[in-house]
């Protein structure tokens, strides 16, 4: 699986944040060159949870004035910043959903859907099993929905999803393991009704 | 089903769409509306309370009465040299050479005769010798010259005192004309109603308000609401009803016209809303 460029980091790299970061904890002029470096990929992460544009710039920004509000608080844990900005992505979106300022979305590509096809190892079919998959995902609890969303449509790694989600890298693989297995009864199950 | 919604094969967000929403300065900007002055820290409010307290403390300790200091702190009532209980060495030692050398001669009774007694005469006095070779003549009496200068000089300075309180009262009436205010208040605590009230911003002079913004802050950023007129719109009034009491409402960037047409800025407004 392809792994996010701009996530991954050499130690070079991440010292090279770290010396951004000090500087911003200094002055908030100096968190420019990681707004400029994130914004894009928190835009992207936000949008394809919700349905509304004007709403994802709105809950952008909200993390970015988070971010830059507690950068005095944030410790170097040895993974890059971006964890952090998705940790408080994830609490805005959550909070936007609790407010109802924003409603729940999942964005699905009918490639992705391929792809989960064959990880839940059942033929790539037509409309029908497109759909029994589309009702599949509708009935994954939240934290289910969010792994299957970073992993097969964000195609994320599981070191990157292990820090995002604030869990190891083997949790996040058997957790993963687990919800292929739970679409594969599921989709086994909602095909024998219809 | 949970309540999310599925959308299939969505188009992405172009470059230009991301770019669109990129600003870093009103990222900034709010962060510097959202930051706390550095007298509402809570390491300025340690600070000042050691300080304070460091200072009754100084201020106690160096003030207070010392048993053995009573009398050498207290000030000399007269010119006389303060007594000391302990005898000077040097003057003890002059002592004993003095009675070692009256020991020396025998006694002796000094003898006056009064007719050689000498009446001596008051200007013969060193002071009345000097006046004498100064020839100057010293004189008691005010000088009528330099009283009528003083008097001149005196009330120059209390016109000009006049003048200087004129002026500044008259600063501070202008001043508080042209100050903005809603329903007749600078500042300080207003109701809702009274922010509310249809008269808007409103001077005492010939000023009529024609622009201001209403800066809010509450806990996700803060908001910036602009008018053309010195009435509230709905935008900003239905802002104004989530606004909790105690919390702080800012007018900022108020412009005036005046009777001329030309425009100016006036002074900005900060409230704390009771209700």
């Amino acid at each position: 699986m392809s792994t996010n460029p701009i996530y991954h980091h050499t130690e070079d790299k991440l010292l090279k944040e770290l010396k951004w970061i000090k500087y911003a904890q200094k002055d908030p002029r100096g968190f420019e060159p990681l707004y400029s470096k994130y914004y894009e990929q928190i835009l992207r992460y936000i949008y394809q949870r919700i349905d509304d544009k004007d709403t994802a710039y709105d809950i952008t920004s909200q993390v970015f004035l988070k971010a830059l509000n507690n950068i005095h608080k944030y410790e170097y844990r040895g993974v890059p910043f971006a964890s952090w900005l998705y940790r408080i992505a994830k609490s805005e979106l959550y909070q936007s959903f609790r407010d109802k300022k924003a409603r729940r979305t999942v964005n699905v590509d009918t490639t992705h859907l391929a792809n989960v096809m064959e990880e839940i190892e059942e033929p790539v079919g037509g409309e029908i099993e497109r759909k029994i998959l589309l009702q599949l995902i509708g009935q994954l609890k939240e934290d289910e929905v969010q792994m299957v969303e970073m992993r097969f449509f964000e195609k994320r790694s599981f070191k990157e999803i292990g820090e995002i989600l604030e869990i190891t890298e083997n949790n996040a693989k058997v957790k993963s393991h687990r919800i292929v297995q739970k679409m594969k009864k599921l989709f086994n199950q909602i095909g024998n009704e219809k | 089903m949970k309540n999310r919604k599925i959308n299939v094969d969505r188009p992405q967000l172009t470059a230009q769409e991301v770019m669109a929403g990129k600003d870093f300065n009103a990222v900034l900007r709010n962060h510097q509306m959202m930051t706390k002055p550095f007298y509402k820290q809570t390491w300025f409010y340690g600070t000042a309370g050691f300080a304070s307290i460091g200072l009754i403390l100084g201020g106690a300790w160096l003030f207070q009465d010392e048993p053995g200091e009573t009398l050498s702190s207290q000030p000399l009532l007269t010119s006389a040299p303060p007594e000391s209980d302990e005898p000077h060495p040097q003057l003890l030692a002059l002592n004993q050479d003095l009675n070692e050398s009256i020991s020396q001669y025998p006694d002796e009774t000094i003898q006056i005769n009064p007719l050689k007694i000498e009446r001596i005469d008051e200007k013969s006095t060193p002071i009345n010798q000097n006046q004498a070779t100064s020839n100057e003549t010293v004189s008691l009496e005010p000088n009528p010259i330099d009283e009528s200068v003083e008097e001149v000089v005196s009330a120059e300075k209390s016109d000009r005192e006049n003048d200087v309180v004129e002026e500044a009262e008259v600063e501070r009436n202008f001043a508080l004309v042209m100050s903005p205010r809603i329903s007749d208040k600078l500042g300080g605590s207003i109701t809702r109603n009274e922010l509310l009230d249809n008269k808007g911003i409103t001077t005492e002079g010939d000023v009529s308000v024609i622009h201001f913004e209403l800066h809010l802050i509450d806990g996700l950023g803060g908001k910036v609401f602009t008018e053309n007129s010195n009435q509230l719109n709905t935008e900003m009034k239905d802002a104004l009803d989530k606004v909790s009491p105690g919390e702080m409402i800012y007018f900022e960037n108020i412009r005036g016209k005046v009777k001329g047409g030309q425009e100016v800025r006036l002074n900005p407004l900060r409230y704390v809303l009771m209700n």
